[in-house]
């Protein structure tokens, strides 16, 4: 009986979970006329053509290049920087380190929204508008915070006596830092660097204002130019969010494991 | 003595069109009683509005000139800048698309200057273009907008002023530009008659209806028994809400539905000032951009500033509160979630042959008239809204025209070659074949053309209607005197929103309104 | 060991932080004592006006109240939600874990992806939802009923979150060790006993973190809803970003959008101090 409820119960959850996601696979699949039709739970006439007119004739290949450019520097930039940065946090004291550690938590906190106009008006006078490495800067505003604090937590789990032997050895810092630590934060890395990966692929709102031409604009800011235009297809719609999502879906079989660890900044392991 | 005599003949002109009006208005009248009121309506039109259109200058289209001698001249003024590449930003649209995708390649072609597009959304070309302008960042050299949005920028003077362009490139005006003959210009200019705008596209906003529905012989004989009179494209609006009742079928079939949706968004204020405003008398008189006291759609005074009644203004007089009760009446006949709807989900309602009449933006034609994206292709046909039976007025406008041009920012890269791609839109090179495409041009020689009368029916009548110079008139774009545009419509759609909610009686939301107006101008300095 | 400078080793991070730190706020100060509107008008140092003009802005209140309203109901709804379903499927089985893995490809959506779904799902007149609740003569409109539109958006987060806080229930739930329970059946404890002096001090933090996250995150949404329903039917959804850009981008008024920004951010910063103090106190102390 008991287990009869709990499958009743998680069978509902799952309907409400997947049905959204189904409707999209459908509607990728609809005519335009049937849309706007009415509503029918199978596309009574399946096309292709809400995919191959975005991806074939459109400028979306440049965009799908440019979101894979900007998300893959995105993880090795943050990455790069992140590790000396969260070794410092977790191993050395220095003056006011926990005020520091504070203050990047309040970036990946803060609404960006609302500062569009300060960052155009500096992204502009520092000629990093419209370009691929300004939005990898700009999107490190959130991603770089979010790397320190979970690979602190990581570094954390190293025991220290492993860097004590390396120093007597004869290792300078940082030939133990590259030679030691590093590949036993491999596993920490790559999943840190999916998690990049997957947020700057979605980032949407600094993609689409601060990017102009199909030689920056990443794939979600295309997206939405694509939403917000004037007569909406919205069959191409669905069809590119499918496209947009499946590097996440692919990603989820790597990443489930970590999304509890990862979205509370450690705090849940 | 010439003083005295050309006083006179003005004053005989003036009179004479006074007595014609008079005169209009009295056959008008007494034909009321016979004819139907349509085509009193008509009669009002064509003999008031006559005199109007003698006194301006006489439209004539110079003889165009020979195809090649026009090749050869593009090809000749083009190579200085032959190489450049302009970034064009605009709207993302069926005419945009047709320039991106037929007249750029063209264009490329034959000046060797490259276009690099950026089609986006409304919201994102406004904010993206302001910033540009703002902050002079020089992305874009040219940008296509609605000319609304132009009186923002020559406040400041953020636009290129094209006369003066081409009082210092005259080598770069093309032999067949002729104002004359580009008809929407008037709404292009500023008030000392300088051309910030070159239009591309003219798009007036028409009563549409379904030609299957009111020409079908049951439909009609339903309607005479139900109503008394014959079922027709309405003239008034109470017409119009009857045939609305009448249509009103669920979930098949709804009865009318404005060209905007009912959301609270900023289309919710353009339909007002298109719409709703103007055809209920709210606006004033007048047919031309200037001079006029009441800016056309937004009765605000511009002698006062102020859009109190008591100054000048009309947005709390009962014309205004007409047209917010009008506004509410017809939201009951319109298929469900209307308040959830704006122009891409009227327009694609209408497409989807959901309602028997609407108010809808020709540029969606095209895309009714194709049967891979519409129900209704074949099966619809336009021509002028209906009005207010109490307080519209001859020479009072009826609707609105989408006057869209591109225009030159003022810290654009390359403005040459970018006045010479706004030439390039409308020279009579294309311009023939983008009517026939997109069903818009900006040119009384293309409009008139008879190549043109086989799309007329394709296109719901849409040529016929605008081919006549006088109902060409009561649609009238937004005059440039309007700065500010985006903080005056904020107050507009917010205070409205309320009234469709129903938050507020309309005569309380035309109060609100005009109390709100009244204290952002100040807020803007106008005072 | 000590011959490196922690401060180096933080310092490229902290430069790039800074730079989209700082300069946006000193910039956004700036304009936020200013009268500004982005249509050509000279910007006017007015001091604090803004400041003041906020504190009696009866839609800041409005939207920040909307905004707490919006932040309670999500928790009450997700929190339960996700911590019955974690207690189903936290044990460590096949079919567990394929379960959990496609629970959570709501999560790595873009937010703006989640809100145009949810449009097309809620749409009056082609949504799939609507016209299901119409065969049953009910209207669902989140045009022009405010209470549909709050709780579209309510749904919408519920199905976006949810998936979160049952992987944060599972992880903490698996960090409880199995002895607690054996012994607690030895004794016959009843299975409402296990829970409430097992199960729930066991997942204690892990409650207050996702409290706080959700909280926070809830509070600033955005994208979402600027796609679903921009600011609904009688301002149902106007939440503080909503507001912030239709005043700054929408209304082109810069210097008073620029005062209601480090006004919310001033909230965020606090809300992150206590989370900081509560979840992370114990730690960052060590």
């Amino acid at each position: 009986m008991k287990r009869i409820i709990t499958i009743a119960l998680i069978a509902t959850y799952m309907v409400f979970l997947i049905f959204p996601l189904y409707w999209l696979v459908m509607t990728s699949f609809k005519s335009r006329l049937e849309i706007i039709g009415g509503v029918t739970l199978l596309p009574s006439n399946p096309t292709l053509n809400n995919y191959y007119r975005p991806l074939f004739i459109d400028v979306y290949g440049a965009y799908i290049r440019n979101s894979f450019i900007i998300s893959i520097a995105e993880a090795v930039f943050c990455l790069a920087l992140a590790i000396p940065a969260a070794y410092a946090f977790s191993r050395l004291k220095f003056k006011a380190d926990n005020h520091f550690f504070f203050w990047l938590l309040t970036n990946r906190m803060a609404p960006a929204a609302s500062f569009l106009i300060p960052y155009y008006s500096m992204y502009v006078y520092l000629k990093l508008f419209d370009t691929l490495h300004g939005l990898i800067i700009i999107n490190s505003i959130a991603n770089l915070p979010f790397t320190i604090w979970l690979l602190k937590g990581f570094v954390d789990g190293i025991p220290k006596d492993i860097e004590e032997a390396a120093f007597i050895d004869g290792y300078t810092f940082w030939q133990m830092l590259y030679k030691i630590l590093l590949p036993m934060l491999r596993p920490a890395l790559a999943v840190l660097g999916l998690f990049i990966f997957v947020f700057t692929w979605s980032e949407m709102l600094f993609a689409s204002l601060f990017t102009t031409s199909p030689a920056a604009m990443p794939l979600s800011g295309g997206l939405l130019h694509y939403l917000a235009q004037t007569w909406v297809n919205w069959g191409e719609i669905a069809a590119l969010t499918i496209i947009t999502i499946i590097p996440m879906l692919v990603g989820i079989f790597y990443l489930q494991k970590y999304i509890a660890r990862a979205l509370t900044f450690g705090a849940i392991r | 003595m010439f003083d005295m005599s050309e006083k006179k003949v003005d004053r005989r002109t003036w009179i004479a069109t006074v007595a014609a009006a008079i005169g209009g208005l009295a056959v008008g009248a007494a034909a009321g009683y016979f004819a139907t009121p349509r085509e009193v309506l008509e009669k009002m039109i064509t003999t008031t509005v006559e005199k109007i259109e003698t006194k301006t200058v006489t439209v004539t289209g110079s003889p165009p000139k020979p195809e090649e001698e026009l090749i050869r001249w593009w090809k000749e003024a083009s190579k200085p800048y032959s190489g450049t590449t302009i970034k064009v930003l605009a709207q993302a649209w069926e005419p945009n698309f047709y320039l991106r995708d037929v007249v750029g390649p063209k264009f490329t072609e034959l000046t060797g200057i490259k276009i690099d597009w950026e089609l986006t959304s409304n919201e994102l070309v406004m904010e993206k273009e302001i910033l540009d302008m703002e902050r002079g960042t020089g992305i874009y050299s040219s940008t296509y907008d609605d000319q609304d949005m132009v009186g923002t920028w020559i406040r400041k003077g953020w636009t290129y002023d094209y006369t003066k362009l081409m009082d210092e490139h005259p080598e770069l005006i093309e032999p067949a530009f002729n104002p004359d003959d580009i008809f929407p210009l008037p709404y292009c200019k500023d008030a000392k008659g300088h051309i910030l705008s070159i239009p591309a596209e003219y798009f007036p906003k028409t009563y549409i209806y379904r030609t299957d529905l009111f020409e079908s012989p049951k439909e009609k004989e339903d309607f005479r028994k139900k109503y008394g009179y014959e079922l027709r494209p309405p003239r008034y609006y109470d017409e119009m809400l009857d045939i609305a009742e009448f249509f009103t079928r669920p979930p098949d079939l709804y009865g009318f539905i404005g060209a905007d949706g009912a959301k609270a968004h900023e289309a919710l204020g353009f339909d007002f000032f298109e719409t709703w405003f103007p055809s209920c008398g709210a606006t004033g008189e007048g047919l031309d951009p200037y001079p006029r006291d009441l800016l056309p759609g937004w009765g605000i005074n511009t002698k006062t500033w102020s859009s109190r009644m008591e100054n000048g203004g009309a947005l709390d007089s009962p014309q205004a509160v007409r047209a917010i009760e009008t506004f509410l009446k017809w939201l009951p006949y319109a298929p469900p979630g209307v308040r959830a709807m704006i122009y891409v989900e009227s327009g694609e309602q209408q497409a989807a042959g959901k309602v028997a009449q609407a108010i809808t933006y020709t540029q969606f034609l095209s895309t009714y008239a194709n049967p891979e994206l519409s129900k209704i292709a074949g099966k619809f046909r336009v021509t002028l809204p209906p009005v207010d039976r109490e307080y519209w007025r001859p020479y009072m406008p009826i609707g609105y025209a989408d006057i869209s041009g591109y225009t030159i920012p003022w810290c654009s890269p390359h403005p040459e070659a970018a006045f010479l791609w706004a030439q390039f839109v409308i020279s009579p090179l294309n311009e023939l074949e983008r009517a026939k495409a997109i069903n818009t041009t900006v040119r009384t020689s293309v409009l008139t053309n008879p190549a043109l009368d086989p799309l007329d029916a394709k296109f719901g009548g849409v040529f016929s209607l605008i081919r006549d110079p006088i109902a060409r008139k009561y649609f009238v774009g937004t005059p440039l005197e309007i700065g500010d545009y985006a903080p005056l419509l904020y107050v507009f759609y917010t205070t409205l929103a309320k009234a469709v909610a129903g938050e507020l009686t309309p005569k309380e939301c035309a109060n609100e309104l005009a109390r709100a107006i009244d204290e952002e101008l100040v807020k803007l300095g106008y005072k | 060991m000590r011959a490196v400078n922690p401060w180096l080793l933080f310092l490229p991070a902290f430069i790039v932080v800074g730079f989209n730190s700082f300069l946006p706020i000193v910039y956004a100060a700036y304009l936020s004592t200013q009268r500004f509107y982005l249509t050509g008008i000279e910007a006017k140092f007015i001091g604090y006006d803004n400041f003041t003009a906020l504190m009696f802005d009866e839609t800041v209140w409005r939207s920040l109240l909307t905004g707490a309203a919006f932040v309670v109901t999500c928790l009450v709804i997700e929190i339960p939600l996700g911590l019955v379903m974690a207690l189903m499927m936290f044990k460590e089985s096949k079919l567990n874990r394929v379960i959990r893995t496609l629970i959570s490809y709501p999560i790595l959506m873009p937010p703006i992806t989640v809100g145009a779904v949810w449009l097309l799902l809620t749409r009056p007149d082609i949504g799939p939802i609507p016209n299901f609740l119409n065969q049953f003569g009910i209207v669902y409109d989140i045009g022009s009923n405010p209470f549909h539109a709050f709780f579209t958006v309510v749904a919408m987060d519920v199905w976006y979150w949810t998936p979160f806080v049952i992987l944060v229930f599972v992880a903490a739930r698996a960090s409880i060790s199995p002895e607690q329970y054996e012994s607690a059946m030895v004794d016959g404890a009843s299975s409402w006993h296990i829970f409430r002096y097992i199960t729930f001090p066991g997942l204690r933090y892990a409650l207050v973190v996702v409290l706080l996250i959700r909280m926070i995150d809830s509070l600033k949404i955005f994208d979402q809803v600027w796609i679903l329903t921009s600011e609904g039917p009688y301002k149902a959804t106007n939440f503080m970003s909503i507001y912030i850009v239709k005043t700054a981008i929408g209304q082109l008024n810069v210097g008073y959008g620029a005062a209601l920004s480090l006004f919310f951010l001033f909230i965020i910063i606090i809300l992150t101090f206590v989370m900081l103090k509560l979840v992370f106190g114990r730690r960052s102390s060590s």
